[in-house]
């Protein structure tokens, strides 16, 4: 439609792919090794489930603390589906993936359905509710995973095939993040951010906040269940234990540190964040004493993250140029 | 028939009875304000007729329906608009932003095509654009339209919150002491764009106003409350001369 | 009847531990509307200090639980007003929303802080002994015993909420407290000193919260790890929202609500235990938002 807007398009498509490219030789030389590249694909992981977290706390302005319960709730759905009931394996990809896609899927519908019972009964009201639901959904989620015997129980559930390829993270991080990038630069998008602003004012200016609210934190909690279908796909184990309230907080601090108001922000500090410990590894055992006090800090000096509301130019929708504006 | 008839609004806050008895018709077109000290009971008049409070008793009809029970954005849709006391505006939003916010509810596309930007999208986007802007102009605020709304000067955040209000596309619109904090010359202005509005617009308009000036020159019908009640209404010159008024405002014995 | 008694005494003497808490949860949120998430945390600290305190406390004074309860608290107490001096403070005048991430960031660091080995160590501790052990029998038809530690959960927590009425009421500070809950500007105009307010808050709900501490371990004869006050804690909270968030009787009231349903779910089934916080706490959204005891406050507009 516009030169501009397919230019830049293209151009950022070519640098995605240069990206894949260039992880790939490395890999396929032997420079970045098996332990690299899951780090990278926890990366794009992260990054859906911090920019996920950001649609409702930083462009809605909600509070929610418990995103990872809506990960387990992903994790376990798609990995019975392909695991117990399915037995999906990785052997014929052309049976495999289709049942992987479909799993994923179905647990980000489940994780979605929960975000609806968590949110609809919390996000009505003003005030701190949310906080407070989110947290003991994610503390009940936990504590039910580790009582059903039928998904292993505190001994997790094993033998997971590995579907979570390099490819499948890059296509699956590009999507979700596209996917929610295009509804932020929307008129929802804008009313997501007029209902943190002031909700009483855009009630006023004829928003049904409420609804607004539950669809952002819906949407939101769907991107976190297939995130852990993803996950789960890649470690090939879950267990309760991996998706405590502490591993909520870990986005909180990916998503202000970085920048909550911000999709970049939330890309940034998922990627620092993922990376980091690598070039810590010294201090792992200090790695969330050391977290939450960058996050203390960030909110004391810089309470917008590092990036404040600015975006890197391959976020924002090009404009096109208005009709004869005289300032 | 009365676009707007309140008929007998009473307000309970626990114990404390903000509001009662309130009776008000407008007709269309008409300007008519709201005085008194402060305190007593006019912005919880505004916010109920705006659905922010539900009223312990009494009716409100606007344009033939009974609005009491609905809420505030429902209330909006159905054709009334408001500026608020403090100003809200989106204040991390841009200035276009804060105009096509009022006019979401009017957009055509729904969450598929927000999340896919479809041909829709880009249309639905490009008319927004288009209305935002003209409206924008109107208000000699384009040159702003990318600004950030929280940097703007006061004034101008003033004149943006009535250009969002009329964004909804409102029958009636009410403006919550819309002169406060300006000098007399901006006072002025604004008595000029309130008749303007109401002519450009086909508005009804009902207004709050602490300067005397302001309301009397502005407004063909004056309400005056105090703790609550209505103390007397009718036009300003009625208004100006009634010692309950004086009263109300200077104490006894004034 | 005698298992009825039996669940309802136990409920009790959990729901004065949760009430130690909620105590805390309720009185700062009233003066600063910030949820202190690490005020769970603080009650964790508590019950630690309990552990490494009771044995000196022992040598100094040969008996070990009143200069035990005490020292926890007055370190908590210590606790909690450097902590709001360090973290909150700073943060007064910017969004409500930076306070509370900030609280969390206060919550994990504590937590993982503890856990490291060289501070309380991540692993399992059995509590020392602070009181003699046994029951009281009330009823041998009907089965029904009472610890005596059970007494002095209740004792103690009863004694303190007496005595934390007593402040709120009778002296200045609790007065000055209680005005600038209710409305912290005009509060400030009347010469109130809103510092030296909410840092008795930081003081007095940390203190509370210390005495919790010890009545856990007292209770359970064990610390699990630096993380087991996340469960307690949050029950605590749910206890103050559904006892009216902010109001001192509601956040008592509301944890013994809970305490008492939290023993008869967990009679039912152990799992049910868990979820029966979640069950009153949506209970509490859909029903009354406002909490047991809490006033409807229109919002400002």
């Amino acid at each position: 439609m516009n030169f501009l807007r397919t230019h830049r398009t293209i151009a950022t498509v070519i640098a995605f792919v240069l990206v894949y490219v260039v992880t790939k030789a490395l890999y396929l030389t032997g420079i970045l090794n098996t332990y690299y590249i899951q780090l990278i694909i926890l990366v794009g992981i992260n990054i859906v489930m911090t920019v996920s977290l950001g649609m409702v706390n930083g462009f809605t302005g909600q509070f929610s603390i418990g995103h990872a319960g809506f990960m387990a709730v992903g994790a376990y759905t798609s990995a019975m589906i392909t695991t117990v009931w399915l037995h999906a394996s990785t052997a014929n990809p052309w049976v495999g993936y289709p049942i992987f896609i479909v799993a994923v899927l179905a647990g980000g519908l489940l994780a979605a359905g929960a975000g609806y019972l968590v949110g609809a009964p919390s996000l009505r009201l003003k005030g701190d509710y949310l906080a407070i639901v989110t947290l003991s959904a994610n503390e009940l989620i936990h504590a039910v995973l580790n009582a059903t015997e039928a998904v292993g129980g505190p001994r997790g559930l094993g033998g997971i095939p590995k579907f979570t390829t390099l490819e499948v993270v890059f296509v699956f991080a590009i999507v979700s993040v596209v996917l929610m990038r295009n509804y932020l630069f929307s008129s929802h998008g804008r009313s997501m951010k007029a209902v943190r602003d002031s909700e009483i004012a855009a009630e006023s200016t004829g928003i049904n906040t409420t609804k607004q609210k539950v669809f952002v934190f819906v949407f939101s909690a769907f991107f976190a269940g297939v995130s852990g279908g993803v996950f789960a796909h890649l470690l090939q184990f879950i267990d309760p234990s991996s998706f405590t309230f502490v591993k909520s907080l870990e986005y909180l601090i990916y998503l202000y540190v970085g920048g909550a108001t911000s999709i970049s922000g939330a890309m940034v500090g998922a990627a620092i964040f993922t990376l980091l410990p690598e070039l810590l590894r010294s201090l792992q055992s200090w790695r969330m004493v050391i977290y939450p006090l960058i996050l203390i800090l960030t909110m004391i000096f810089r309470t917008e993250g590092v990036m404040g509301l600015k975006e890197f130019s391959f976020i924002l929708i090009p404009q096109r140029k208005r009709k004869e504006v005289s300032a | 028939m009365a676009i707007l008839d309140v008929q007998h609004l009473t307000q309970f806050f626990g114990g404390l009875r903000a509001v009662s008895d309130f009776n008000i018709q407008m007709e269309h077109g008409e300007i008519v304000g709201l005085i008194g000290p402060n305190g007593a009971g006019k912005t919880t008049v505004f916010n109920v007729i705006t659905g922010v409070y539900t009223p312990t008793k009494g009716t409100i009809v606007f344009d033939g329906q009974n609005i009491v029970g609905r809420k505030t954005y429902q209330i909006t849709q159905a054709g009334i608009a408001r500026t608020f006391q403090t100003i809200r505006l989106f204040s991390k939003s841009s200035v276009i932003d804060n105009i096509k916010i009022a006019y979401h509810f009017r957009m055509t596309y729904g969450n598929t095509d927000a999340f896919l930007h479809t041909r829709k999208y880009w249309q639905g986007e490009q008319f927004v654009d288009d209305y935002a802007i003209d409206l924008l102009r109107l208000f000699h605020l384009e040159g702003h339209a990318d600004d950030i709304s929280g940097s703007l000067p006061y004034g101008a955040q003033r004149r943006l919150e009535i250009a969002r209000a009329l964004a909804t596309k409102p029958k009636l619109l009410i403006l919550d002491e819309p002169a406060a904090g300006m000098n007399p010359a901006e006072a002025d202005q604004l008595m000029e764009t309130i008749h303007w509005l109401r002519d450009k617009f086909d508005l009804t308009i009902l207004l709050i106003e602490h300067q005397m000036r302001v309301v009397m020159g502005v407004c063909e019908r004056i309400k005056v409350m105090d703790f609550g009640e209505t103390i007397c209404e009718g036009v300003p010159e009625y208004i100006r001369n009634d010692p309950r008024v004086c009263e109300a405002y200077l104490g006894k014995g004034a | 009847m005698g298992q009825f008694l039996q669940q309802l005494i136990n409920g009790i003497q959990i729901g004065s531990i949760y009430a130690l808490i909620a105590l805390g949860y309720t009185m700062v949120y009233g003066i600063v509307r910030l949820i202190n998430f690490a005020h769970a945390d603080i009650f964790m600290f508590g019950a630690y200090m309990g552990f490494f305190l009771a044995p000196v406390m022992t040598k100094i004074f040969g008996g070990a639980f009143i200069p035990t309860i005490i020292a926890a608290m007055l370190i908590t107490g210590l606790l909690g007003f450097v902590m709001e001096k360090l973290a909150y403070r700073p943060l007064r005048y910017k969004s409500r929303l930076s306070a509370l991430i900030t609280a969390l960031g206060v919550s994990i660091f504590l937590e993982n802080f503890c856990a490291l080995p060289f501070v309380f160590g991540p692993a399992y501790r059995a509590f020392p002994d602070l009181i003699v052990a046994g029951n009281l029998p009330i009823s041998a038809s009907l089965g029904l015993t009472i610890p005596y530690v059970l007494l002095l959960d209740v004792g103690v927590s009863v004694f303190l909420m007496v005595l934390l009425f007593w402040f709120v009421n009778k002296t200045l500070i609790g007065k000055q407290m209680r005005a600038v809950a209710f409305d912290k500007p005009t509060a400030s105009l009347m010469g109130i000193n809103i510092d030296v307010v909410i840092s008795t808050a930081f003081i007095v709900g940390p203190a509370l919260a210390g005495a919790g501490g010890i009545l856990y371990g007292t209770t359970y004869g064990m610390l699990g790890s630096p993380f087991l006050g996340i469960w307690p804690g949050l029950k605590a909270f749910i206890a103050a929202v559904l006892g009216g968030i902010g109001n001192i009787p509601g956040a008592v009231l509301g944890a013994y609500v809970m305490g008492i349903s939290e023993a008869f779910a967990t009679s039912v089934n152990s799992n049910l235990g868990y979820g029966i916080a979640f069950v009153i706490l949506i209970g509490i959204l859909l029903i009354r938002p406002s909490g047991l005891l809490g006033k409807f406050m229109p919002e400002k507009v």
